[in-house]
C-alpha cells in the first residue's frame, strides 16, 4: 500500500485519475481504468499493474517518470496480487465495555487479572519494591517531585499494615503539588502552552487555555467533564487563540474547528483524524467526511470540504466520526451540536472515551500503553483486552475522578512491582507485562526535584511548597533537550532519549549549574560536618542513605570544611546519576 | 537510621541496565527504504548561510536597472539602489558592495530563479519554516530541519562533534513571530538527538565547550560523578554497559569538550591576520567558525544573519542604507570562507549554499488593490532616503548561491526580467529541487522518508524534489 501511494497515486489518485484509473482502493483497481481491469487478484502475471511496473511492455512502463520499481518492489506487488490482493479494511469494534470476569480470590482485582500471565513469567507478587522506593516512585508519578526527608522518615518508621494506602491518600490530598504534576499531561496532550502559534501565551496563567486547565484539576474535575468542556464555548474561544490563531489560517484544514476536532478525537478517542482531514486516509478507517462532519458539527459556519487543499464544492454535514452512536443535527444552533458532540463523546456507551482515558493513564504509570501507539486505539489489539476493559470500567465507576483511578491502581501489587527493562520496541506485538517499566523523569520531575531541593525543606510531613514549578516556566533549552515538546502538536509520548547534546546541557548547561547552586545555598550549612551534609542530600535526592563507598567520593569532593560550591558540585555529581534520573 | 537501606540491589541492577537497554527503545521514525538508492555524494558535509528576513535579489545578486537617489525620483523606475559590478565570470554580474564575493563567482553557481510559494500570507516565520523543512506549517507533524535529516541520515563526520552546529542565531527576539523560529531549528519528530547544537555567539563558542564551573573543577565533579557510579551497588554493570546511552552520552559529550575537536571552536586560535579578515561581526565570525568546523569534520553547519522583525534583511523602509550595511557584513567574510575552504583543498566536498526565504520588491507588498497591514506605503515619487530600497515582499525571483560540493564553478542558472517586477522568465526553482540537489550532493536520495505515525515523511515535499541536474560540475549518473 505505501507503495502504491508512493508511486501511482500521484497520477492514479482520488484527485487525478489519468487513463480512468483510480488506484486507491481495490474495487477501482479491480474495475480498472482505459486498458482495462489494473489487478486480477491471485494472478499477478495476468494482472496489467504488474505488466506495466515491471517493464514487460517497454513503450508503457509504469511509473513513466522517476526510476522503474526495483525488481523488489514488484515482488511485493506481485505476492500482494497472488494472495489475494488484500486491502486492509478497518476491522470491527466493539464500541461497549465489556463486563470483566475478575478471577475470585483475595487481594486487589487488577493483581488477580494479572497474576496467571504474571506467574507464567516468573514474576511474584509477593516481591513488590521496598518503602523507600514505593515512596519515591508515588511521589514522583502523582506529585511529580520525590518525598521530602521528613515525610519519608515518618513513612519509613510507619509500621502500620495499611501504610502504603495512607501514604498514597496523603500525597493526593497535596492539591498544590498534584495539580502541578499533572498539568504537564494535559498540556502536551491538549497543546496548552503551545510555543509556536502564540509566543506570548506562555506567561498567561490568569486566563486562557492554561487557567481553564489548572481550574479544573484543582477541583479534580471529573475527566469526562474535562472533555465537554473542551467542547463549551467558553474554552473554544480561549482554544483557538492559543493553537489556531486566526491570522495563521493559510488553509483550510487549519480552521480552528478542525484543529479542534483532530485534538478532542486524538486526546480522548486515540484515533487520527488528521490523515482524512486532508484526504480519506491511506492508513486507518477514517474518511474525508469523517474529519470534516465533526468539525462542522463544532464549528460556528457551513464549511466546504477541501481535498488537499482544494476546494470540492461539497459541505460537509455535521457528524460525529463514530457514527454508530448516534447522528448531531444539523439544523440545531452551534451551542447545541456542540453539546451533542460532547454528550456522544462521553456517553456511556462510548466504550473507547474511556478506554482511551485508561490506557493514557496506565502509560503514564507503566511506561507503555495496553495499546500502542496511544493515538491508534481502534487500529491495534491490547495486550490484554479484559485488563483494559476493567481498567475503563473502573474510570467510568468511579465517575472519572482521576485521584480515585490513580488511587485505585497504584494501591496494586502490580504497580508495585520492581521496575522493568524495556526489551522491545515501545509498540512491539512480541511484548508480554512483566511490571511497570523503568522510565526517564520527565523534563518538569527533573527541574522540579532540583529546585525542591532549592528550598527549605520541611523536617516534618508537612508538604513542600515550591515557588515555582517548572510547568509554569517558558520552554528553555535544558527542559527542551530533556524531553519538553513545543506542544505545536499533540505529544502522547514524549522522546527522552540521552543524546551528547543532552550531555552536554547537564555538563555544561547555565540553567542546570543554576539551579544546583540554588540548591547548594538552601541546603548548606556551616555548622554540618561533611558526612551529614552527603547524607542528607542522598536522602533528599534518592531518598537512601549514601554506601561507605559513597560517604568516601562525597567526603573526598566535599574536603574538611565544605563550601557551598563544593556541596553545589556534590549534588550535580548526583544529580547527574542514572538513579536519580530514573523513576524506581 | 537503620531505616534507610540502600536502594535494593536487584532493582538497581535493573535500573542501570534499563539505561544500556534504553537505547534500544529509539524505536520512533524508522528510516523506510526509499525507491531508489542513495546517490553517491558529492559534497561530506554543508554550510548554509542563512539571510534571513528576504534578501532583494535586485539589491544583491541579480543587478537590474540602477536608478540612483534623487528627491522626487519615480518609484517605479527603481530597480536596483545599487550599480552593478563585475564578477570574476563575464557573463554574471552583482551590485556593488559585493566587490568580494563577486571576485569568487567563478568557484560556484548562482541561482537566480528560486521561487518563493505564495500563500495569502506571506510571512517569514512560515518562509523560513517552509525553506528549512521543505514543508509549510502548521504541519500535524513536527517536521526536522534540513540539519536534522542529514544528521539523521548521515550521522556525525566526526564523532566528536555534534552533526548539526547553528551559528549566530541569537533568538534575542520574543515576539510572536520570531517564535516561530524555534519551531524549526529543531530535530522535529526525529528528537532533540538530531537538534542543532547552538553556538548564538561564535566569539563565545570556545567559552560554551569550557567547563562552565571552570576546568578544574569541571573535571573534579566529573570525576566525582564517575566514582559515584562506580560506588553505587552496581557499579561492575555500569561499566559493561559504559558505551551505552546515558553514558555513552556523557562521554561523547566528555569529549567533545575535551577533544582536539573542540580547539576548533576557539576562535582565538586562529591568526590575527585570518581573524580579521572574517570579522565583520557575528555572521563573520560565524563564518570563520564554520570554516574551522568544517576542518575538524562538521556535518551540517548553518550560519545566520539573525531575524529580527524589521531588522536586518526584513527591510520594510530604509532598504538601500540597511542593505549597504549588510553587505559590509557579509561580502568579505564569505568571500574569505570560499578562498580559505578552496586553499585548504575542502571547497571541493563541502556545499555551501546562500539563500532567504524570499526576496523583495520596491513596490507595496500584497496583491493588487489591497495591501497588507504590514506594509510599508510606498508613495508613486520617492521623496525621502528612507522610501529608497526594496521593501515589499516578492515571491518570483530570488537569488541562491552555491559553491563546492559537486556544483558546476562559475555557472548561473534561470533568468529574470530586466523589467519591473523583475521576476523569473526561465527555469525557475523551487524549494523541493532546490532541496532534492542539496539532499543528492550530499548523498540522499530526494525521497528518503521517515516512518511518523504510520505514513512516510520525505525528505522534500512527499518525494516530488528533482535534482537539477545542470548545476552538477559532471552531471551524476543516477539521482
Amino acid at each position: 500500500m505505501p507503495l502504491l501511494a508512493q508511486r501511482c497515486f500521484p497520477c492514479h489518485g482520488d484527485d487525478r485519475h489519468e487513463a480512468g484509473l483510480r488506484a486507491t482502493a481495490r474495487a477501482t483497481l479491480l474495475a480498472g481504468g482505459e486498458s482495462g481491469p489494473a489487478i486480477v487478484p491471485g494472478r499477478s502475471e495476468e494482472s496489467l499493474l504488474v505488466r506495466l511496473a515491471s517493464g514487460l511492455e517497454p513503450d508503457r512502463r509504469m511509473p513513466p517518470e522517476g526510476d522503474p520499481l526495483t525488481a523488489e518492489q514488484v515482488a511485493v506487488l506481485r505476492e500482494w496480487i497472488d494472495q489475494g490482493a488484500f486491502w486492509p479494511e478497518a476491522p470491527p469494534y466493539a464500541l461497549p465495555l465489556r463486563a470483566v470476569e475478575v478471577p475470585e480470590g483475595d487481594g486487589h482485582p487488577l493483581d488477580r487479572l494479572l497474576a496467571r500471565s504474571l506467574a507464567d513469567q516468573g514474576v511474584r507478587l509477593d516481591e513488590v519494591v521496598g518503602d523507600a522506593e514505593f515512596a519515591r516512585r508515588t511521589a514522583l508519578d502523582l506529585l511529580g517531585i520525590p518525598p521530602t526527608t521528613g515525610q519519608l522518615r515518618a513513612f519509613l518508621a510507619d509500621e502500620s499494615a495499611d501504610k502504603r494506602a495512607r501514604w498514597v491518600d496523603r500525597l493526593l490530598e497535596d492539591q498544590e503539588n498534584f495539580s502541578a504534576h499533572w498539568m504537564t499531561f494535559w498540556s502536551d496532550l491538549l497543546r496548552i502552552g503551545s510555543e509556536v502559534q502564540s509566543g506570548t501565551f506562555d506567561s498567561d496563567a490568569t486566563s486562557g487555555p492554561k487557567a481553564w486547565l489548572k481550574g479544573h484539576l484543582d477541583r479534580n474535575a471529573a475527566l469526562d467533564e474535562l472533555a465537554r468542556d473542551m467542547l463549551s464555548r467558553d474554552f473554544y474561544a480561549k482554544f483557538t487563540q492559543s493553537v489556531a490563531p486566526p491570522g495563521d489560517i493559510i488553509n483550510a484544514v487549519e480552521r480552528p474547528e478542525m484543529q479542534l476536532a483532530t485534538v478532542v478525537s486524538q486526546v480522548f478517542l486515540g484515533i487520527q483524524l488528521k490523515c482524512a482531514s486532508c484526504h480519506d486516509s491511506f492508513v486507518d478507517r477514517w474518511k474525508l467526511q469523517d474529519a470534516w462532519g465533526l468539525a462542522v458539527a463544532i464549528g460556528e459556519e457551513p464549511i466546504e470540504i477541501h481535498r488537499c487543499q482544494n476546494a470540492t464544492g461539497d459541505f460537509a454535514a455535521a457528524s460525529f466520526p463514530l457514527r454508530e452512536l448516534g447522528a448531531i443535527d444539523a439544523s440545531a444552533d452551534v451551542d447545541a451540536r456542540r453539546r451533542r458532540v460532547a454528550e456522544l463523546l462521553t456517553s456511556r456507551e462510548n466504550g473507547l472515551f474511556a478506554r482511551t482515558l485508561a490506557n493514557r493513564l496506565w502509560a503514564r504509570l507503566f511506561g507503555r500503553g495496553l495499546i500502542e501507539p496511544l493515538d491508534e486505539m481502534m487500529e491495534h489489539e491490547p495486550w490484554n483486552a479484559a485488563l483494559l476493559d476493567w481498567l475503563a470500567g473502573e474510570l467510568v465507576r468511579n465517575d472519572y475522578d482521576l485521584k480515585a483511578f490513580l488511587r485505585l491502581i497504584v494501591a496494586s501489587r502490580t504497580y508495585q512491582l520492581p521496575p522493568v527493562i524495556r526489551q522491545e520496541p515501545i509498540a512491539a506485538p512480541s511484548y508480554v507485562f512483566r511490571g511497570p517499566e523503568l522510565r526517564w523523569l520527565s523534563a518538569e520531575q527533573f527541574v522540579d526535584s532540583l529546585q525542591a531541593l532549592g528550598e527549605p525543606l520541611p523536617e516534618d510531613v508537612t508538604p513542600l511548597r515550591l515557588s515555582g514549578r517548572s510547568w509554569e516556566q517558558k520552554g528553555s533549552r535544558l527542559m527542551t533537550m530533556l524531553g519538553r515538546p513545543t506542544r505545536d502538536v499533540v505529544v502522547s509520548a514524549r522522546i527522552e532519549e540521552p543524546s551528547p547534546l543532552w550531555a552536554l546541557e547537564l555538563i555544561n548547561g547555565g540553567e542546570l549549574q543554576e539551579l544546583v547552586q540554588q540548591a547548594a545555598s538552601a541546603q548548606f550549612r556551616p555548622s554540618e560536618t561533611p558526612e551529614a551534609l552527603a547524607e542528607r542530600i542522598c536522602l533528599a535526592l534518592l531518598c537512601r542513605v549514601p554506601t561507605a563507598q559513597e560517604r568516601q567520593v562525597a567526603a573526598d569532593l566535599l574536603g574538611p570544611e565544605p563550601s557551598e560550591s563544593a556541596l553545589g558540585d556534590l549534588i550535580w555529581s548526583w544529580a547527574m546519576q542514572p538513579e536519580f534520573q530514573l523513576v524506581p | 537510621m537503620h531505616a534507610f537501606r540502600s536502594l535494593d540491589r536487584r532493582a538497581c541492577l535493573q535500573s542501570l541496565a534499563g539505561i544500556a537497554t534504553a537505547a534500544l527503545s529509539a524505536d520512533y521514525a524508522p528510516s523506510l527504504a526509499a525507491a531508489s538508492a542513495p546517490p553517491d555524494p558529492t559534497a561530506d558535509c554543508m554550510i548554509l548561510l542563512w539571510m534571513a528576513g528576504g534578501m532583494a535579489h535586485t539589491e544583491t545578486f541579480d543587478p537590474k536597472h540602477y536608478e540612483p537617489f534623487s528627491p522626487g525620483i519615480e518609484t517605479k523606475r527603481v530597480l536596483s539602489t545599487f550599480p552593478a559590478i563585475d564578477t570574476a565570470v563575464d557573463s554574471i554580474k552583482f551590485t556593488s558592495g559585493l566587490e568580494e564575493m563577486a571576485s569568487v563567482m567563478d568557484q560556484g553557481t548562482l541561482i537566480r530563479t528560486f521561487m518563493c510559494p505564495v500563500t495569502d500570507a506571506i510571512t517569514h516565520a512560515k518562509h523560513q519554516y517552509h525553506w528549512h523543512t521543505g514543508y509549510f506549517p502548521p504541519l500535524s507533524v513536527a517536521a526536522p530541519h534540513m540539519g536534522a535529516v542529514m544528521a539523521r541520515t548521515l550521522g556525525p563526520r566526526n564523532p566528536d562533534l555534534p552533526a548539526f552546529i547553528d551559528i549566530a542565531e541569537t533568538f534575542a527576539e520574543s515576539s510572536r513571530e520570531s517564535a516561530g523560529l524555534r519551531a524549526f531549528l529543531t530535530g522535529g519528530f526525529l528528537g532533540v538527538e538530531h537538534a542543532p547544537f547552538f553556538v548564538p555567539r561564535p566569539e563565545d563558542a570556545a567559552r560554551q565547550l569550557a567547563s562552565q564551573v571552570g576546568a578544574s573543577r569541571g573535571a573534579s565533579r566529573m570525576g566525582a560523578f564517575r566514582k559515584l557510579l562506580q560506588a553505587s551497588p552496581a557499579s561492575d554493570l555500569v561499566s559493561s554497559h559504559q558505551q551505552e546511552s546515558m553514558l555513552r552520552a556523557v562521554d561523547q559529550a566528555d569529549r567533545l569538550m575535551h577533544s582536539s575537536a573542540a580547539g576548533s571552536f576557539d576562535l582565538s586560535r586562529e591568526p590575527k591576520k585570518s581573524y580579521e579578515a572574517y570579522d565583520t561581526g557575528p555572521f563573520g565570525l560565524g563564518c570563520l567558525l564554520a570554516r574551522r568546523l568544517v576542518e575538524a569534520g562538521a556535518r551540517f553547519i548553518e550560519v545566520h544573519t539573525p531575524y529580527k522583525p524589521f531588522g536586518y534583511w526584513d527591510t520594510h523602509e530604509n532598504g538601500h542604507a540597511t542593505v549597504a550595511q549588510l553587505k559590509r557584513q557579509i561580502d568579505r567574510p564569505i568571500a574569505q570562507l570560499i578562498r580559505d575552504l578552496r586553499d585548504r583543498g575542502l571547497l571541493d566536498r563541502t556545499l555551501v549554499v546562500l539563500a532567504s526565504e524570499f526576496s523583495r520588491d520596491v513596490m507595496l507588498e500584497g496583491k493588487e488593490g489591497k495591501f497588507s497591514d504590514g506594509g510599508v506605503k510606498q508613495p508613486p515619487h520617492m521623496t525621502e532616503p528612507k522610501h529608497y530600497g526594496m521593501h515589499a515582499h516578492f515571491a518570483d525571483a530570488g537569488s541562491v548561491l552555491m559553491w563546492g560540493g559537486g556544483i558546476k564553478q562559475g555557472f548561473a542558472y534561470g533568468t529574470t526580467q530586466d523589467e519591473h517586477p523583475c521576476k523569473t522568465t526561465s527555469n525557475p526553482v523551487e524549494i523541493e529541487h532546490l532541496h532534492a540537489t542539496i539532499y543528492r550532493a550530499m548523498g540522499i536520495s530526494p525521497q528518503q522518508a521517515y516512518e511518523v505515525e504510520r505514513r512516510p515523511f520525505y525528505v522534500t515535499r512527499d518525494g516530488v524534489g528533482r535534482p537539477i541536474q545542470e548545476l552538477f560540475r559532471s552531471s551524476p549518473a543516477r539521482g
